[in-house]
């Protein structure tokens, strides 16, 4: 097929000019061109296990019932733990327990030491939750230190630092530790299992509850291993 | 990317010289240039990674020099990038699983040697096809809710290549197919996919 130059000339001038356009649109979109329409785009859930720990066995379980603000044990510039849904928290996370097969008892705070009239738990769950300008949980520790218990008080223990990212965030933490395995020279707990529900400080009100039920109910989803096979 | 816009330009200026020149008798030019407009289709793998079907962020600059009168040698760079957005997809390394809205982005960026054969004469319509071998240079990026990890990792790769020539005149459009497929480095795995490149240039 041959063109004569006229022709060539005025087609090729166009198709130039329109091949130009869509070549420097191309540029101007970045390179990493997906958008975030919604902040629960954001969202995420992380789950971590201890590989030598098998859940099977166990039965009991026990959990504080505060959340830990843990702004006061990262260094960073975080802010004041925002309490208004640690009732739904600490629910969600019985809810999902529960529906694993554990049994939740509860401690004799009355005695010291404390007892556990229903029997000792096979794990305990500590719920931290920290807030933040900057900075996003993403440690595994895989031994805790161990907590007392104030007589006629709540719950108390302290707590690792943690690594950070930097994004303006909030973190929920949930860490299982084996109330079984303790090492008294070091007071450690060994941890067994931990949850880290990601973003939950944006957005309205009732978008904040159902991502932090849906945060934690995929936490468990994809923590199959968890679910108990004792009676 | 400035550099291939600024690239872009000094063609477009270029382009608009040679078309204020009088429509004179043509005869065969030792160089062929070129600008595109490369699609993508990742496959296999890079496919499932990207989950991408096909993505138009792409643009290619190629030159072409004849050193028989059905041969050529040349060289391109061109720069391609497939992406895409995934739901609670679940990743799982040792014992992390991590799920949330997971963004993935390969940007390639093919430096090429090659080597083409045509059929036909100058002038008419040229089928041809050939070779092109060289590195890929690709930033290899996840992101998973805030976290992200990223790398560049350079590639050795080839990719054969179909296509044709439609000059008129001194100008000529093209069309090409190549598929690409490069080593694995680094964390990222062999890459392969197919490009569809939409060009114009001249000779």
């Amino acid at each position: 097929m041959k063109v004569s130059g006229f022709e060539g000339y005025r087609y090729l001038k166009h198709a130039l000019l329109i091949l130009m356009l869509l070549g420097i649109s191309a540029v101007f979109i970045a390179c990493h061109p997906e958008s975030v329409s919604d902040v629960g785009d954001l969202d995420a859930v992380i789950t971590q296990r201890d590989s030598s720990t098998d859940f099977g066995p166990f039965r009991r379980w026990a959990m504080p019932d505060t959340i830990v603000d843990m702004s006061e044990y990262v260094e960073g510039d975080t802010n004041e733990w925002n309490d208004a849904n640690n009732d739904l928290i600490l629910t969600d996370i019985a809810r999902n327990m529960q529906q694993l097969g554990y049994t939740r008892v509860e401690p004799d705070t009355t005695q010291d030491p404390i007892t556990w009239p229903n029997g000792e738990p096979d794990v305990i769950i500590l719920v931290g939750g920290l807030s933040s300008n900057g900075y996003v949980l993403s440690s595994w520790y895989p031994w805790y230190p161990g907590w007392g218990w104030y007589p006629g008080g709540g719950w108390y223990y302290p707590w690792p630092i943690t690594t950070v990212q930097n994004f303006k965030t909030g973190t929920i933490v949930m860490n299982m530790i084996n109330f079984g395995e303790y090492d008294p020279d070091q007071d450690l707990y060994k941890g067994s299992w931990q949850g880290i529900i990601n973003g939950v400080s944006e957005g309205s009100s009732a978008s904040i509850e159902s991502r932090i039920t849906r945060g934690i109910d995929q936490a468990y989803t994809q923590s199959p291993y968890l679910k108990t096979t004792a009676k | 990317m400035r550099v291939v816009l600024l690239a872009l330009l000094l063609v477009l200026v270029s382009g608009g010289q040679v078309l204020a020149q009088p429509y004179g008798d043509y005869y065969p030019r030792e160089f062929l240039w070129g600008i595109s407009w490369n699609l993508g289709i990742p496959t296999g793998d890079t496919a499932d990674y990207t989950k991408s079907y096909l993505s138009g962020r792409g643009l290619g600059l190629e030159g072409r020099k004849f050193i028989k009168p059905n041969w050529t040698l040349g060289a391109s760079f061109s720069w391609n990038v497939l992406n895409a957005q995934k739901f609670n997809t679940i990743q799982t390394e040792d014992n992390l699983t991590i799920s949330g809205n997971q963004r993935t982005y390969l940007n390639i960026f093919p430096l090429l040697v090659n080597a083409h054969y045509y059929l036909g004469y100058y002038g008419d319509l040229r089928p041809y096809f050939g070779l092109n071998a060289g590195a890929y240079i690709i930033e290899n990026r996840l992101e998973i809710g805030l976290y992200s990890t990223q790398e560049t990792n350079w590639h050795f790769g080839v990719a054969p290549e179909i296509g044709v020539l439609l000059p008129a005149g001194r100008f000529l459009g093209f069309f090409n197919v190549r598929y690409n497929w490069t080593t694995d480095s680094g964390m990222t795995p062999e890459v392969t996919y197919w490009g569809f490149n939409l060009g114009l240039g001249l000779q």
